[in-house]
C-alpha cells in the first residue's frame, strides 16, 4: 500500500519525531489497526533513513573540524611510539597492576579482530595511576580524555552527569 | 557547533551516552566520536588505506550510526560497547570496500572478522546496505526528481522556496515531492520503472 499524499506529512512527523504526544500516541493506535498502513510507514522509513545519512555526513564533516580544532583527534607520533613499544615489550607488563589486559585498546594492528573493546581495564589503570597529570606519560596519552565512560573512575566529575 | 573542552563528561556510562545519542545530543556525538575515531584510523591505515580513507568512511559510517539511533533501530546492547559497535560497524564496511571491484585486483587482502550470533553490528551492516541502495537508486532517478528530493530532504528547504528553484507552484512541488518519493519506494521495493 503506497502513503496517500494526505497522509505524508503526518507520517514524515512521526518520523522526525515532531509530532505532539496526543498526535504521536493517535497514529501509533491507527498503525496497531492498520497493518496496511503500518506496512506503508515502514516502507517509507527505509527511504527517509536513507534521505537522512547524507545530511548526517555533512553534520559529522563539521563535528570533525570541531574536534581537530580542539585536540581531541591528536594521532601523535610519540603516542604511536610509545603504543608499538608496549606491544613489542610484554615481559614489562608484569610491572603493571592488571597487566594481563594491558593491551592498547585502540591499536589493532597485529589482531583485526580486537576493537576497542572494553572488556580490558587499562583505561582505568592508567587514571588510576597518575589521575593528575594523564599527559605526563606517554602510555597514557590515548585515553585519557574518553575516561569518564568508565563508570568508576576515580574523578567525582564524571560520575555526576546532572553537573553538565 | 559549540563543544566543551571534554565532550564526555557529562556521560559516565554507556546508557548515558545511548541517552544523549538519542536526544542528538551534538556533547554525546562528539564523545563517540573522539573515543572512536583514532582506533578506526589506525585500522584504515594498516590496511590499505590513507587517512582521508579513514575520515570519510569514518564519517559515512557515523552518520548511518546516527540515523539508525535516531529511527530506533539501533538499540543499546547490554553485551557491548557503543564505541565498540561502532568500530567494529565500520571496519566491516571498511572491509567491504576494499572488497569491492575498485581494490580487488590491487592488492591481496587478509582480513579477519570476528563474527558470533547476535552481533551489533549486523544489523547496522544490513542497515547500511538499505542506505546505500537508497541513495543509488536516488542518483539513477530523473533529473527534476534529484533535485527535489536533494532540495528537501538533504538541503532541507521548505516546500516554497522549491517551488521557487524549480519554478513550480507551490501546490506543483507538494505533489512532485511526493510522487518523486513514490517512484523512489517503488524502485526500492522492485516494483518500478526508471523515468
Amino acid at each position: 500500500m503506497a502513503l496517500t499524499e494526505s497522509e505524508y506529512d503526518r507520517i514524515e512527523a512521526y518520523l522526525e519525531g515532531t509530532l505532539s504526544p496526543d498526535e504521536q500516541r493517535q497514529l501509533e493506535a491507527e498503525l496497531a489497526a492498520d497493518p496496511d498502513l503500518q506496512q506503508a510507514v515502514d516502507e517509507h522509513r527505509v527511504i527517509w533513513e536513507g534521505l537522512q545519512v547524507p545530511v548526517a555526513v555533512e553534520y559529522f564533516q563539521e563535528m570533525h573540524g570541531q574536534l581537530e580544532e580542539q585536540g581531541l583527534l591528536e594521532f601523535d607520533e610519540l603516542w604511536v611510539e610509545a603504543i608499538d613499544a608496549e606491544q613489542h615489550t610484554s615481559p614489562d607488563h608484569s610491572a603493571h597492576p592488571h597487566s594481563d589486559h594491558d593491551e592498547p585498546e585502540v591499536f589493532v594492528t597485529s589482531d583485526p579482530k580486537t576493537g576497542p573493546d572494553d572488556t580490558t581495564s587499562h583505561i582505568e589503570v592508567a587514571v588510576h595511576d597518575e589521575p593528575e597529570t594523564p599527559h605526563s606519560h606517554p602510555d597514557h596519552q590515548p585515553d585519557d580524555w574518553d575516561t569518564p565512560l568508565d563508570s568508576d573512575s576515580p574523578d567525582p566529575h564524571y560520575n555526576d552527569p546532572e553537573e553538565y | 557547533m559549540i563543544l566543551p573542552p571534554n565532550p564526555c563528561s557529562a556521560f559516565a556510562t554507556d546508557e548515558l551516552l545511548f541517552a544523549g545519542l538519542k536526544n542528538s545530543d551534538d556533547r554525546a556525538y562528539a564523545c563517540l566520536y573522539a573515543q572512536t575515531f583514532r582506533s578506526f584510523a589506525h585500522y584504515v591505515q594498516t590496511h590499505q588505506g590513507s587517512m582521508e580513507h579513514a575520515q570519510d568512511a569514518f564519517q559515512q559510517g557515523m552518520a548511518e550510526f546516527y540515523v539508525a539511533v535516531k529511527s530506533g533501530r539501533y538499540q543499546l546492547s547490554p553485551s557491548a560497547r557503543l564505541k565498540s559497535v561502532l568500530f567494529e560497524f565500520c571496519k566491516r564496511k571498511w572491509i567491504n570496500e576494499l572488497q569491492s571491484a575498485r581494490y580487488r585486483h590491487t592488492q591481496p587482502l587478509e582480513v579477519y572478522v570476528d563474527r558470533s550470533e547476535d552481533d551489533p553490528a549486523d544489523a547496522l551492516m544490513a542497515f547500511s546496505e538499505n542506505v546505500s541502495k537508497v541513495n543509488q537508486l536516488l542518483r539513477r532517478m530523473g533529473e527534476n526528481c534529484q533535485r527535489v528530493i536533494d532540495l528537501f530532504y538533504i538541503q532541507g528547504k521548505p516546500l516554497v522556496e522549491i517551488a521557487r528553484i524549480m519554478n513550480y507552484t507551490p501546490q506543483t512541488a507538494r505533489t512532485k515531492r511526493y510522487e518523486c518519493t513514490e517512484q523512489l519506494k517503488k524502485l526500492f521495493w522492485g516494483t518500478g520503472q526508471l523515468n
